[in-house]
């Protein structure tokens, strides 16, 4: 026996995988008779290749029931959103509108209030809505006179209809402020600061809302 | 006389929920077998062969009947336990187990009074070693010896060319050789 590998060895793995050809694998065995270092090497990978034979799992009783009855879910849950696509089924989606109700209400309440309060109109407000006039009058002057014309049109019926919309909404909310005059009477004392930190503390009561709603829903 | 996978595929796909449940019961255990030597953890074996079904069964109406559908399963079957796999990799919960601890349990048959390792045992630690090695190795060794696949069966299954399969088998079988060296010593000494 000498200290070099044999080049048998290479063919070992593949022999017992029945991968050699029928003459190679003669030869091989062949070979393996008179050769202890291969002899040696093949009983090892023998215990290898055996070891390896693992035995088939059962997934236990109950196994197809489970995968149907996971199937049904999946289906009353994707007929449920067909028929009612508004349903909110993700805690991310709860989260999200919460959040986006409750500020919308808030910065309506916030600008209602500080209107009623008897304040002027903000000049930064005023400058950007001249920027914007003037904007669009130059736009509409480099267009043609009746596509200026149509446009013209279109957006006087569009700002008519914001018009109709805002009032609306002005008086639900002047409604809604009206139930609390007391309350209101301690707001017109309350200066701008003041409004800022409640629209603060509100924000991030609605955020803590949020995570909570989240947290249950999850 | 019971319908052949064919016939059972055809039924499945107009919606008939017996014979899906017919084939579920015909592969449930190759299934689950492969899913259990991937990740050695019953447990999770089960969720990922659930999975399994569920995504066949959605997937089924886009089936060539012309194909086989063992491949198909287990092609499914290696990419779900890979995602979990890797997802349990990256919650840092992985079991990757070393060298040393399956060693070290060796050790603990070989001083315990009865000496000698029960066949359970034995495929569990032949199972830790597989999920040791590196997840490229992983899957051709567990389907040439679990499930007695060739390598072309094993290339068309990875999607890979067969050269690739046969280095990976041969790399993977040479790491659980050094692996399992404790344990067939201790067979050959009992």
């Amino acid at each position: 026996m000498t200290d070099k590998r044999c080049v048998y060895q290479e063919q070992i793995t593949t022999y017992l995988d029945g991968e050699l050809e029928r003459e190679t694998a003669a030869q091989f065995k062949k070979h393996i008779e008179s050769c202890p270092q291969c002899s040696q090497e093949l009983k090892e990978w023998e215990g290898v290749f055996d070891l390896l034979k693992l035995p088939e799992e059962e997934p236990g009783p109950g196994f197809t029931k489970s995968v149907l009855n996971a199937l049904h879910r999946q289906k009353g849950e994707t007929a449920d959103l067909k028929q009612n696509p508004l349903i909110l089924h993700d805690p991310w989606n709860i989260k999200n509108l919460t959040l986006v109700l409750s500020a919308i209400f808030l910065l309506a309440f916030s600008i209602t209030s500080w209107l009623l309060t008897g304040a002027e109109q903000l000049l930064l407000i005023h400058h950007i809505s001249r920027f914007v006039g003037i904007f669009v009058d130059t736009v509409f002057s480099l267009l043609p006179a009746p596509l200026a014309a149509w446009l013209y049109q279109v957006g006087n019926y569009l700002s008519l209809f914001a018009d109709a919309v805002l009032t609306g909404l002005q008086q639900k909310l002047l409604l809604l402020l009206s139930w609390g005059e007391t309350f209101f009477m301690l707001i017109r004392l309350l200066p701008p600061t003041a409004w800022v930190f409640m629209l603060v503390t509100g924000f991030i009561a609605c955020l803590i809302l949020g995570r909570l709603l989240e947290n249950k829903t999850a | 006389m019971s319908k052949t996978d064919e016939e059972l595929i055809v039924l499945s796909q107009q919606g008939d929920e017996t014979a899906f449940a017919e084939l579920v019961e015909r592969y449930q255990n190759k299934v689950y077998t492969l899913a259990v030597h991937l990740l050695a953890d019953r447990e999770e074996g089960r969720d990922v062969a659930q999975e399994v079904f569920i995504r066949v069964y959605h997937a089924l109406p886009r089936f060539r009947t012309d194909a086989d559908f063992l491949p198909w399963l287990y092609t499914i079957t290696a990419n779900i336990a890979r995602d979990r796999w890797r997802r349990r990799k990256r919650e840092k919960e992985t079991i990757r187990v070393s060298l040393d601890e399956i060693n070290a349990e060796l050790a603990d048959h070989r001083f315990s009074p009865e000496s000698v390792l029960v066949k359970k045992d034995v495929s569990l630690m032949v199972e830790k070693a597989i999920a040791s090695l590196p997840w490229d190795y992983r899957i051709p060794i567990v389907l040439r010896h679990s499930h007695e696949l060739s390598y072309e069966e094993i290339a068309e299954i990875m999607k890979i060319p067969l050269n690739t399969v046969k280095t990976r088998i041969r790399r993977g079988r040479l790491l659980l050789k050094d692996i399992l060296a404790p344990m067939l010593e201790q067979r050959r000494d009992s």
